[in-house]
């Protein structure tokens, strides 16, 4: 979890510290309740994502495999200020492990999974034109200082909402993993993922947003808003049916989505290259690490 | 920022939006100035034109205060970052516009020019066209910031009118240039190129009302696009 918000954290808190509406502690506080706040109300919904969805059980051993690998991978990930989804990793890690443990997987489950990835950018791409169109045709109406307000709290209210959604499917489905070691209740470990993920926010999670918001694509604040709104709405729609999914992908999902209503339209290809990549890589290597770990020990 | 100040409701932004329209009045009380400042060289009483200069000289220094104050509300974490920068662009602008007039005042008074050329030249039709124009594109820089309170197509709309006032007062600058190249023999090398100067700091009054406009186009493209 600690990894988790160091790599999540920038996208939570970016918005906020770049429209410089509250200052970092606050900040926190408001993504610390957004976090808790899903986790707590939609989280247990994720609960059988991993164990129960694409096993039918698990083991303490692979839960922790799974764990120490994904820790690992996303460590190196961040110190490399590379954005990858704990989503890919986990998947990627857990389904390696199982299978070298000789747990069946449920191929269905993960068949779907890796459909609903490659749909998630084009889903959230789509969702986010269909807001940004309402919204483009109803703020250039607005005076700056309508504008500026609504703004205001819109940065309140998406932040809140995306941490809400990444409390429900990524800290549901770490629980997931737990299931095995279900001893605490929801309410212990909520506190402690939400916790430990933001150590993570805190004492490094200010680096890997500008690889996404600065310099992948150049939009407005009202772009990037629906941007955020239309990829954590994937983001909910998608715990409803247990399947795991990235903020990352979602959002830039939908920041291709405004880029693509533009006239203008500035876009670095290498980043968008490298992110599509790393998503593909990441939960490649992950399986078979995980694979070819639990295999040897 | 504290916390009661997110339910606002813009008002810390109206009041800085109050500021820069205040400070443009301000600048434009300052250019009115200047613009008697002239007329009173044309007429060569230099001693009514130099009290008219320590009124220039007064606007500038009360806008520059007010430029300071809207400065540090601003700072306070009015409006969203990004339009911040641009707001404080374009007050910084705004008050070019009034250094501008100062010191092509200045310009004037710090060696007097011959009364013959003083007078041809600042009663001759060109320099009123000149500065005529250089004052609308500063008054309609006020419609343009004013228009921030109404909408974007209505902000669009009245940036084209600052812009054609900044061209207008373009060509009649040539035309003060070629007058005062030709008034080569009617005085020294020293006026000559003094007045050059002159023209060129007069045309910065309208270079940054249009200056003023792109930012406010720039902060209109980013925070409405």
């Amino acid at each position: 979890m600690f990894v988790f918000g160091w790599n999540n954290g920038p996208v939570l808190l970016g918005n906020l510290a770049g429209s410089g509406i509250l200052s970092y502690r606050r900040s926190l506080a408001l993504v610390a309740a957004g976090l808790l706040a899903g986790v707590f109300l939609e989280g247990p919904k994720m609960e059988r994502s991993l164990a129960g969805g694409i096993t039918s059980s698990t083991t303490q051993t692979v839960a922790i495999e799974v764990l120490i690998l994904s820790f690992t991978i996303m460590l190196l990930l961040n110190i490399l200020r590379i954005p990858v989804s704990l989503g890919n990793i986990l998947v990627g890690a857990y389904s390696g492990a199982s299978l070298a443990a000789q747990i069946p997987l449920n191929s269905p489950q993960i068949l779907l999974i890796l459909l609903s990835w490659l749909s998630v950018p084009a889903f959230s791409a789509l969702i986010t034109i269909l807001i940004y169109r309402i919204v483009s045709v109803v703020v250039p109406n607005w005076s700056l200082i309508t504008l500026d307000t609504v703004n205001r709290a819109a940065v309140l209210g998406i932040t809140f909402y995306v941490a809400f959604a990444m409390g429900a499917n990524n800290l549901g489905m770490v629980r997931s993993v737990l299931t095995p070691f279900q001893h605490a209740g929801i309410e212990v470990q909520a506190i402690l993922f939400s916790s430990a993920a933001l150590m993570g926010m805190l004492l490094f999670g200010q680096g890997i947003s500008g690889v996404i918001g600065d310099e992948l694509l150049a939009l407005s604040p009202v772009g990037v808003l629906t941007a955020m709104f239309g990829g954590a709405s994937v983001m909910l729609l998608l715990t409803q049916f247990r399947i795991p999914v990235s903020i990352t992908q979602a959002i830039v999902g939908g920041m291709v989505g405004v880029f693509l209503t533009r006239d203008v339209r500035v876009i670095n290809r290498r980043i968008l290259g490298e992110i599509l990549a790393s998503w593909i890589l990441v939960t490649g290597f992950a399986f078979v690490l995980a694979l070819a770990l639990f295999t040897a020990f | 920022m504290k916390i009661a100040d997110l339910f606002s409701f813009g008002r810390r932004e109206r009041e800085v939006l109050d500021y820069v329209d205040r400070h443009l009045e301000l600048v434009i009380r300052t250019v009115e100035s200047f613009d008697r400042f002239l007329k009173l060289v044309g007429q060569t009483k230099w001693e009514d034109a130099n009290s008219e200069y320590q009124t220039i000289d007064s606007l500038e220094t009360e806008a520059d205060n007010l430029h300071r104050e809207g400065n540090t509300k601003i700072a306070h974490g009015a409006f969203f970052g990004g339009i911040r920068e641009d707001i404080l662009n374009i007050m910084e602008k705004i008050d070019s516009i009034a250094d501008s007039a100062k010191d092509s005042a200045k310009i004037l008074l710090e060696k007097r020019l011959d009364d013959a050329v003083a007078s041809a030249l600042f009663n001759s039709a060109e320099m009123t066209n000149f500065v005529r124009s250089c004052m609308n594109a500063v008054i309609s820089l006020r419609e343009v910031v004013r228009a921030l309170h109404m909408n974007r197509k209505s902000v669009l709309s009245k940036v084209h009118t600052v812009e054609n006032f900044e061209e207008e007062a373009d060509e009649h600058k040539d035309a003060v240039r070629g007058m005062v190249s030709s008034m080569a023999l009617k005085t020294d090398a020293l006026s000559l190129v003094r007045l050059r100067e002159f023209t060129t700091l007069l045309d910065n009054v309208a270079d940054n009302a249009e200056d003023a406009t792109d930012v406010v186009l720039i902060l209109v493209a980013k925070g409405y696009s």
